[in-house]
């Protein structure tokens, strides 16, 4: 009877925590989202399922969850906390990404640029709410659309905030043609959004062997904190275009970064335990994920995406008051990463306006150039405030 | 309105106000120098075109030994011929 007692006390069902409740709730509209709305399915499943494992709840001295040293999930993890798979993501991205509209036309790399201001100011916003230097850092990187840079720079600069920034930057990666359409309506006129640009030119197959080496090199003496990202991106492209390795950049493109998306999509899910009390200078801390830090963290990824947004469309319209050849702005919201999302928002958008107005190619470059971005902002975040 | 002093309070000594100035300041500068690479490579290489000309390279697709179609028919064909042989 006793072992039987022992039994119940141990089974989920009695140490069930309303706070898990929430949780499960939360992977399982994930889970909805994915399937019945089809946004982001590749992580929002994954996340969705890890997030329900994260938050079945078992008998302390068991080692089954991410944090449990010697658990299998802690091996999964490890991948996630020492920022192991990040850069073997960028390398997959590498291998897909085709940088010719990109070098193409140039002048749209700026509109990349121009997006990222959704880090800084929200570094700014989430220092204001009280967060350290490094905490707001983490936080701010969410503004680069970026899920791999957000865990990247997460794992080094606020390892404890990890699951709260991952989950954030991947929802609103997946909300993106919700989140975008309203800020570039509203940023622009309907004869803007009925601008067209003049086709790309033809780009040659020495410019984009030769775009990944001397792209790398440039930015990684810049910031060489930026060396592991970039390095994995642009080494992953010059395997695409080399025409040699297509072998391995069939690997990269595929198997790869679906092995690497499985598990980092899982282990982050399963990473958002609701309550983990830890001992911090002899009291019993918090630092699960439903936390007021983490909605704070949700309110502050909110507004990143939103600023990341207007800046690009914004200075897009700048650029035009110099340009002879107008940039169509709409362009300019694509300068946040999300690729290819962003860049489909933009096309979407555009042809409401034009069905005949192909943005597509011409968003891909801000895009592209908003990873390379992003990646560099991490590099900089990474390299002042590391403590 | 205590909050909102320790708010800004907090950017101040954080250097809030002149990170995100320096940083958004070494992005743009990063990005603003590879459009300017990839502004004058066109014109490097019609340079090195003239020194070395650029080949048609098709892609190489080499596939993995264990996925040869030709050697895995030739492999069944033969199979098939054996086992015939010892039916009769």
């Amino acid at each position: 009877m006793d072992m039987f007692q022992s039994f119940l006390a141990s089974t989920g069902f009695s140490q069930m925590s309303i706070q898990n409740v929430i949780m499960i709730v939360i992977g399982i509209t994930f889970i909805t989202l994915a399937i019945a709305k089809h946004y982001e399915p590749l992580l929002l499943l994954p996340i969705g399922f890890g997030i329900i494992i994260g938050n079945i709840p078992f008998v302390a001295n068991m080692a089954l969850g991410v944090y449990d040293s010697g658990s299998v999930l802690s091996y999964i993890y490890f991948g996630v906390s020492h920022g192991v798979f990040p850069p073997l993501i960028f390398m997959g991205i590498g291998a897909m990404t085709d940088f010719s509209y990109m070098l193409s036309n140039p002048k749209l790399i700026l509109l990349g640029g121009a997006a990222q201001i959704g880090i800084f100011l929200t570094i700014v916003g989430a220092m204001f709410l009280g967060f350290t230097g490094a905490e707001a850092g983490a936080i701010g990187i969410i503004g680069g659309a970026d899920g791999p840079t957000s865990i990247f720079l997460s794992s080094k600069l606020a390892p404890h905030l990890l699951g709260a920034i991952a989950i954030a930057a991947y929802s609103y990666m997946a909300l993106v043609p919700v989140i975008q359409p309203p800020i570039m309506k509203l940023l622009t006129t309907r004869k803007e959004r009925l601008i067209k640009m003049a086709p790309p030119r033809i780009v040659s197959k020495r410019e984009k062997i030769f775009f990944p080496i001397i792209a790398f090199i440039v930015c990684a003496l810049i910031v060489p904190g930026a060396l592991t990202l970039l390095g994995m991106l642009f080494f992953g492209n010059l395997l695409k275009e080399s025409f040699v390795t297509e072998r391995l950049a069939e690997t990269a493109r595929t198997s790869l970064i679906d092995i690497v998306t499985i598990l980092l999509g899982v282990s982050v899910g399963a990473s958002t335990q609701a309550i983990r009390m830890v001992e911090v200078g002899g009291v019993m801390v918090n630092k699960g994920f439903l936390t007021p830090q983490s909605l704070m963290i949700f309110g502050l990824g909110a507004f990143s995406f939103c600023i990341a947004t207007a800046g690009g469309v914004l200075f897009a319209k700048f650029m035009n008051l110099f340009l002879k050849e107008k940039i169509n702005p709409l362009v300019g919201a694509a300068g946040v990463s999300a690729v290819p999302d962003s860049a489909r928002v933009v096309q979407m958008v555009g042809q409401k306006e034009d069905p005949n107005n192909h943005l597509l190619m011409h968003a891909m470059a801000p895009n592209v150039a908003g990873v390379i971005g992003s990646a560099i902002a991490a590099g900089i975040l990474w390299s002042v405030l590391v403590v | 309105m205590d909050f909102l002093q320790k708010g800004l309070q907090n950017i101040v000594e954080q250097d809030g106000y002149s990170l995100s100035i320096a940083g958004m300041g070494i992005v743009f500068f990063a990005l603003a120098f590879i459009a300017l690479i990839i502004k004058i490579l066109p014109f490097f290489l019609m340079l090195l075109d003239k020194i070395v000309p650029e080949k048609i390279v098709e892609p190489v697709v080499r596939t993995r030994p264990g996925s040869d179609d030709g050697a895995i028919i030739a492999a069944i064909a033969s199979a098939i011929y054996k086992k015939k042989k010892q039916v009769g």
